[in-house]
């Protein structure tokens, strides 16, 4: 009887990146939609400080972290013998992956709801029209808005905060590899 | 008889730790926003804005400002980009203190903490924060959060001096370490 030594190939990260990422985003976007309904419900208070500002203090949060959650998915169902590379390209791709999703998830209420974004803008200018700003800011803040809705802007907004929510979820993952992952045998 | 204790070398992977760090002052410095080169406000769609879009709300009162124009996020965020900028610059000089060390897990969950209890307490109105106190916090956790992965950034070996005690050959004469 001959002993064959198999080597398994190394299991992706694709699924734990999906996964996570995915619900992370899913909650995130219901979270924003919910308070944007909020805000086009409530009366302008002439206050910037919104309901939609105040859930954006949790959804960044939301954001930065999935790289954790990432890992620690990864760790849990693959395997923990992750490197301090191998931490950083998930933490990356997370976030690529976080922004395409949050994106999708906002784009499909708009097709459930097609007046939910105009809804919101015309609170948010309700808002700065009591707040006593001039019609020139108020007029640049509705084309802004207005610009931001289109396949182009969309667009430009995605590839725009790739970067940065990459490198932030990148951090979090290697908090991640700390947290979860087994001791790296880095001796020298 | 003396014993000579195994003294922790480190060595700092220092590909990873500019690289890391090129991208962590990049963000830091980007997140000042437009007004590092200019005095008019370009309003929220400018890019820079853009770029913080997905994980920071940047509300102007909440935001420390350049001359006229507000910062890209608000103090909170830019502290714990300060805070990232300023540990990362510490790294090699911390290593072997912090290496390791449970207190820096146990100090980057109160960070985490704090932002909680700051955020909750604002908001049931048993105080102010500022931007100066959110910028603190907001360092504070970007710090905790850096010593935390400082540990991947090192390799490590137990060395002894050259010069074996008696002690060294008694105990484990095999051992060459």
């Amino acid at each position: 009887m001959t002993n064959i030594d198999i080597k398994s190939a190394p299991a992706s990260y694709w699924t734990s990146i999906a996964l996570m990422g995915g619900i992370f985003s899913l909650i995130g976007a219901v979270l924003s939609i919910v308070l944007g309904y909020v805000q086009i419900n409530s009366e302008p208070s002439g206050s910037i400080i919104g309901p939609q500002a105040i859930g954006g203090v949790v959804l960044c949060l939301f954001t930065a972290f999935t790289g954790l959650a990432v890992i620690w998915h990864y760790a849990t169902e693959v395997t923990r013998d992750i490197t301090m590379g191998q931490g950083a390209l998930i933490g990356f791709l997370t976030g690529v992956a976080v922004t395409l999703f949050s994106t999708i998830f906002s784009q499909i209420w708009n097709l459930i709801d097609p007046d939910y974004t105009v809804k919101v803008v015309e609170s948010m200018m309700a808002n700065m029209e009591a707040m006593g700003l001039p019609d020139e800011a108020l007029d640049a803040a509705m084309d802004q808005a207005m610009q931001a809705t289109t396949f182009s802007g969309i667009l430009k907004s995605v590839l725009i905060s790739i970067p940065v929510t990459g490198i932030l979820n990148l951090l979090t993952a290697l908090i991640g590899v700390k947290v979860f992952a087994n001791a790296p045998q880095n001796e020298l | 008889m003396s014993v000579s204790t195994p003294r922790l070398q480190l060595d700092l992977d220092r590909r990873s730790y500019l690289l890391l760090g090129g991208a962590l002052w990049a963000v830091f410095v980007l997140s000042a926003g437009p007004g590092l080169y200019t005095s008019t406000d370009p309003g929220s769609g400018h890019w820079s804005f853009q770029l913080f879009r997905q994980v920071c709300h940047a509300i102007p009162s909440r935001t420390f400002h350049l001359g006229e124009v507000p910062m890209a996020v608000n103090s909170r965020c830019f502290g714990v980009f300060s805070g990232f900028v300023v540990a990362w610059s510490l790294i090699p000089q911390l290593g072997r203190r912090i290496y390791r060390r449970n207190w820096v897990s146990y100090l980057f969950a109160g960070t985490v903490a704090l932002q909680f209890a700051d955020v909750a307490g604002n908001a049931a109105g048993v105080w102010t924060n500022t931007l100066v106190s959110r910028w603190i916090l907001g360092s504070g956790l970007g710090a905790t959060m850096v010593l935390m992965v400082s540990d991947l950034l090192h390799r490590s070996a137990k060395v002894r001096s050259p010069y074996p005690t008696p002690t060294d050959s008694q105990s484990n004469p095999e051992d060459p370490s």
